[in-house]
């Protein structure tokens, strides 16, 4: 079991979930709730992980953070072959999921609770804290849930934005690549153990998430 | 506290008529009567803030709720929230993730003490035994009063209710009217009430407005209207179970 590629691959996760949380959430709201020109367009860019080749992916975010790019000649950071390159990779993967899924729930709320919310005084922002978030919150999680878990096995872009360091941007499904190319067959097949179990369970919470609500959503 | 005078005066343009609305409303019940697809509901959201009409005015007494630029300068469109305009929908719209006494706390979150005065409105509803029951635990009454208490406990001056008790069966329709009018009495509230239901009209309008295609036909006393006559439009509203 190669322990620093598991707690590696645990802080890429948290990190890049947060940043799905954030991103998503937003990108979510404003495309449920709003008509933005150019709706289309965005959706079909975040979707486009879903479908390109890992190494596309990869390209592009070369791209985006190799010398030349603005966060490079504003920020003055350098991020490639960094840890956190690897966790905006897998955030980047993991976005189309958890865009689905929040957008969904919040579209789903009953405008006429948003509506009643607004007669009793409360700004959007309130509402959207106090009443759209709380009632859009299992596909919120779920879409968590599937984002975090598919950032989880980022490996394509990954490698190519953040290398094979072991230690450093070494992650558990770069580990197994290189177990088996090693021939040590029995620390990979821990490590796909420990990978599939997660992604099991999950698959299942989501599974839980989904089942109907004991309460109703609307009161008609 | 002195009583207050709602005036409406608007236009809109709707997919499939002309909205025009002229009422005046002080501290009394005012039924909007008239069949589903008149106008009624949306005069309400106009009131409300959620829909915004095309031209005209909307005031509580100094307060412009709406003013349009064609009238006196520049035009006001207060939003909802400001409007402090209580609403009771027909789908009673309680919030089903709060329990009845968050429901009616919801408006008085920043306000201290807001648990207990959720509670002593419930009271008021003959609701405390139940504040701590989810809307789906609710039987249909029971959530409409709640829904009341709720937009009561930001003390409106206005309430609004569309079709409140439109699918609640008729005693316990007769008890909450009883409620409804001595909760007017008791604040001198300006009551709003849209029914299609002639019968709802008559228990507990002071005064209706009948409308008709997005306007109003006649206003007056419900009695005035529809004298006990077999007026046919009275046979017509009540063969059509209102």
């Amino acid at each position: 079991m190669n322990w620093s590629a598991l707690m590696l691959s645990l802080q890429v996760t948290i990190v890049a979930t947060s940043i799905l949380f954030v991103v998503g959430l937003v990108l979510g709201v404003f495309l449920a709730r709003f008509r933005i020109p150019g709706q289309i367009i965005i959706e079909v860019i975040i979707f486009l992980p879903l479908v390109l080749p890992p190494s596309v992916i990869g390209y592009f975010l070369l791209l985006a953070l190799g010398r030349g790019s603005p966060i490079v000649e504003w920020f003055h950071v350098n991020l490639l072959f960094s840890w956190y390159a690897a966790a905006i990779a897998s955030a980047v993967v993991g976005l189309p999921l958890m865009f689905q899924s929040a957008r969904t729930a919040i579209a789903s709320v009953d405008h006429n609770l948003e509506n009643a919310a607004r007669t009793l005084g409360s700004s959007e922002l309130e509402i959207l804290w106090r009443v759209t978030l709380p009632l859009a919150r299992r596909g919120v999680i779920a879409g968590l849930i599937l984002g975090g878990a598919r950032a989880l096995g980022e490996f394509g872009a990954t490698l190519m934005v953040a290398g094979n360091i072991p230690g450093q941007t070494q992650t558990l499904p770069l580990a197994i690549y290189d177990a088996v190319q090693a021939r040590r067959y029995e620390d990979a097949q821990m490590m796909v153990v420990v990978m599939t179990a997660v992604a099991f369970v999950g698959l299942w919470f989501v599974r839980q998430l989904e089942r109907p609500l004991n309460r109703r959503k609307t009161v008609a | 506290m002195k009583p207050l005078r709602l005036k409406v005066n608007i236009e809109k343009r709707l997919d499939t008529f002309n909205l025009s609305v002229q009422i005046e409303v002080g501290a009394e019940i005012l039924v909007l009567f008239g069949p589903s697809g008149a106008g009624k509901t949306q005069t309400l959201n106009a009131i409300a803030g959620l829909m915004t009409p095309d031209a005209g005015e909307i005031t509580l007494d100094g307060t412009v709720f709406f003013r349009s630029s064609a009238n006196k300068g520049a035009a006001i469109n207060l939003p909802t929230r400001k409007r402090h305009v209580g609403y009771v929908f027909q789908q009673y719209a309680l919030f089903p993730h709060l329990s009845a006494l968050e429901n009616v706390a919801y408006a008085l979150w920043r306000q201290p003490h807001a648990r207990e005065r959720a509670g002593e409105l419930l009271e008021r509803m003959h609701l405390i035994d139940l504040a701590h029951r989810y809307p789906h635990e609710l039987s249909g009454g029971q959530q409409q009063r709640v829904a009341i208490a709720r937009a009561l406990a930001m003390e409106p001056r206005v309430l609004l209710l569309d079709e409140p008790f439109s699918a609640l069966d008729s005693e316990i329709r007769r008890r909450l009217h009883e409620d409804l009018l001595r909760l007017q009495a008791e604040a001198e509230l300006i009551v709003i009430y849209v029914t299609h239901n002639l019968e709802d009209a008559f228990t507990v309008g002071h005064r209706m407005a009948v409308v008709r295609n997005g306007a109003i036909e006649r206003t007056g006393a419900p009695r005035d209207i529809y004298p006990q006559t077999n007026t046919p439009l009275l046979m017509e509203a009540l063969a059509t179970g209102g």
